[in-house]
């Protein structure tokens, strides 16, 4: 049987059968379906990938010719279909001699070689995340660090010795960074106007937070981050190099986000 | 550790005598203290008394291994002294004028503040001065301790530490005193002075200290163990360009109070 349809696929001319129909565009969130404008015939024979989605797709097949789509965020993607079917009816009849003999009969061809764009826009999860893009590894921070005076004795030593070791300051210039100051809890209770300017960003974030608690901006400005301190200088570089282990970031308008780890 | 510097035995005569040498007044600079350890009037001095803070203190088995420690990772506050307002060379001189008591706290002062990693301002010892009506006299470390908290210590004019002027009028036009002020203060016990002290310093705080076989007043900046031997590392004011080293029985303190922090200012 399928070497009779080789044959037969070999002797009939080929070209394109149907279309996808997709929207253009769709607002993330909105449902989303597919469909071959002209489908399969009932007892045709399909070979073939039929329907190609790309990655960041959810798919739900209504029939071989419909589907739902779900994409994972805005974007353009590519639907494709590829396949050819083949229609064929059994055919008997009786020769000259009586014989009698049975044919496929051919009654129809489709190729399938189609692709549609839609593109996805708003809502949602966007391909990059809102807010300020992470900094790259040799990002150079301006920090401040703040404890409470009254539970420095429950800190384990590596953790004191991330506020009191000089060793550590200087391994913390010397990577290019710059430690502001290292200040008492009781600095929240003070005035507004009693805190240095330059400091206010930094002394504000800091507020209401569990301490021990480091603040960091870039050194040439930028968005503020913080997090309790770590308990190891180990700690303290890793999160000096990757950001996103970040807890919290608070964004000028005070909102928390969290940001993946 | 540190070496270099001169080092004097408290129970070697020689020694003893070239210390108290230094200290020439017929009166005594440093005062003995008036309040009892963890009393309503310590407190009053804005004294945190540090068994309060327990965990801080070492216990007599581990001395060796934690200062040990606080070396390497320059915990001890001699590290953040060099590192800022007293490098090796300076020389911190109260010149004859019996203000040890003014010279060894303002010394902790400015040594906090580098450990809070705050800007080095170089403070004038002499500003405090009105603590004793501008007189050539004595102090105790309390009086010293209650006006650098209440009303701060002017900044040093022209980065001269060892000014010697006692003078209300220069030092109300210097003013900025509100800008350097002492915060938080841990007091200790003579019971247990060099647990209390040892303790301090590997938790990476300075104290302002008083002998009273010296009537003097100065800053504990650290301390090291050297075969076996206690060595205190002390910031002196008689015009040495380094600490001097204490060891022997008188080399602990009679009273100490550990500064913890100073105060934010705009």
């Amino acid at each position: 049987m399928r070497t009779l349809l080789t044959f037969l696929l070999l002797l009939i001319p080929w070209s394109a059968y149907g279309q996808i129909n997709l929207p253009a565009k769709a607002e993330w969130g909105e449902p989303i379906v597919a469909r071959l404008e002209r489908g399969i015939p009932e007892g045709a024979t399909f070979e073939g990938q039929g329907w190609i989605f790309p990655d960041g797709l959810g798919t739900f097949k209504f029939d071989e010719n419909t589907v739902g789509i779900w994409p994972a965020k805005a974007g353009t993607y590519t639907v494709k279909y590829t396949g050819f079917w083949i229609l064929t009816k059994d055919v008997t009849f009786k020769d000259g001699d009586g014989n009698t003999i049975t044919i496929k009969s051919y009654l129809g061809h489709g190729l399938y070689d189609e692709s549609a764009t839609i593109v996805v826009a708003n809502g949602g999860p966007s391909p990059d995340p809102p807010g300020p893009d992470p900094p790259g590894p040799e990002q150079k921070w301006q920090l401040m660090m703040f404890y409470d005076q009254d539970k420095l004795d429950d800190l384990p030593q590596a953790q004191r010795n991330l506020l009191t070791s000089l060793t550590f300051r200087k391994e913390l210039v010397s990577r290019g960074h710059v430690l502001l100051e290292i200040l008492e809890s009781a600095v929240f209770a003070k005035p507004q106007s009693e805190v240095p300017e330059h400091y206010r960003k930094l002394v504000d974030f800091a507020r209401n937070q569990p301490l021990p608690f480091v603040v960091m901006a870039p050194k040439e400005g930028g968005a503020t981050y913080g997090q309790r301190l770590p308990s190891t200088a180990e700690g303290f570089w890793s999160l000096l190099k990757d950001p996103t282990v970040i807890q919290h970031v608070k964004k000028k308008t005070n909102q928390l986000r969290e940001v993946r780890r | 550790m540190i070496a270099g510097p001169r080092v004097y035995d408290t129970d070697n005569g020689t020694d003893f005598v070239d210390l108290v040498r230094m200290v020439p007044s017929d009166f005594v600079q440093a005062l003995p203290r008036r309040e009892l350890y963890a009393s309503p009037e310590a407190d009053a001095l804005g004294l945190t008394p540090v068994e309060a803070v327990p965990d801080v203190l070492i216990a007599p088995s581990e001395y060796e291994g934690r200062i040990k420690e606080a070396h390497e990772l320059q915990n001890m506050p001699v590290y953040h002294m060099y590192h800022t307002w007293r490098p090796k060379g300076t020389k911190y001189n109260q010149n004859g004028i019996g203000y040890c008591w003014t010279w060894g706290g303002t010394g902790c002062v400015m040594t906090t503040r580098a450990m809070e990693d705050k800007d080095t301002v170089l403070l004038a010892p002499v500003s405090m001065g009105y603590l004793v009506n501008w007189a050539d006299r004595g102090n105790y470390l309390g009086s010293f301790i209650k006006g650098a908290r209440e009303q701060g210590i002017c900044p040093a004019v022209d980065g001269n530490l060892n000014d010697l002027r006692r003078s209300a009028s220069v030092w109300n036009a210097v003013g900025q005193r509100e800008k350097f002020r002492l915060g938080v203060v841990w007091d200790t016990r003579s019971s247990a002075m060099t647990q209390h002290c040892i303790s301090i310093l590997c938790y990476g705080r300075s104290l302002y200290i008083a002998y009273s076989w010296w009537g003097h007043a100065v800053e504990l900046v650290g301390i090291q163990v050297v075969n076996g031997v206690y060595q205190w590392l002390i910031s002196n004011s008689h015009n040495e360009s380094d600490v001097i080293i204490l060891t022997g029985s008188r080399a602990i303190p009679s009273e100490a109070y550990g500064f913890v922090s100073t105060v934010l200012a705009a």
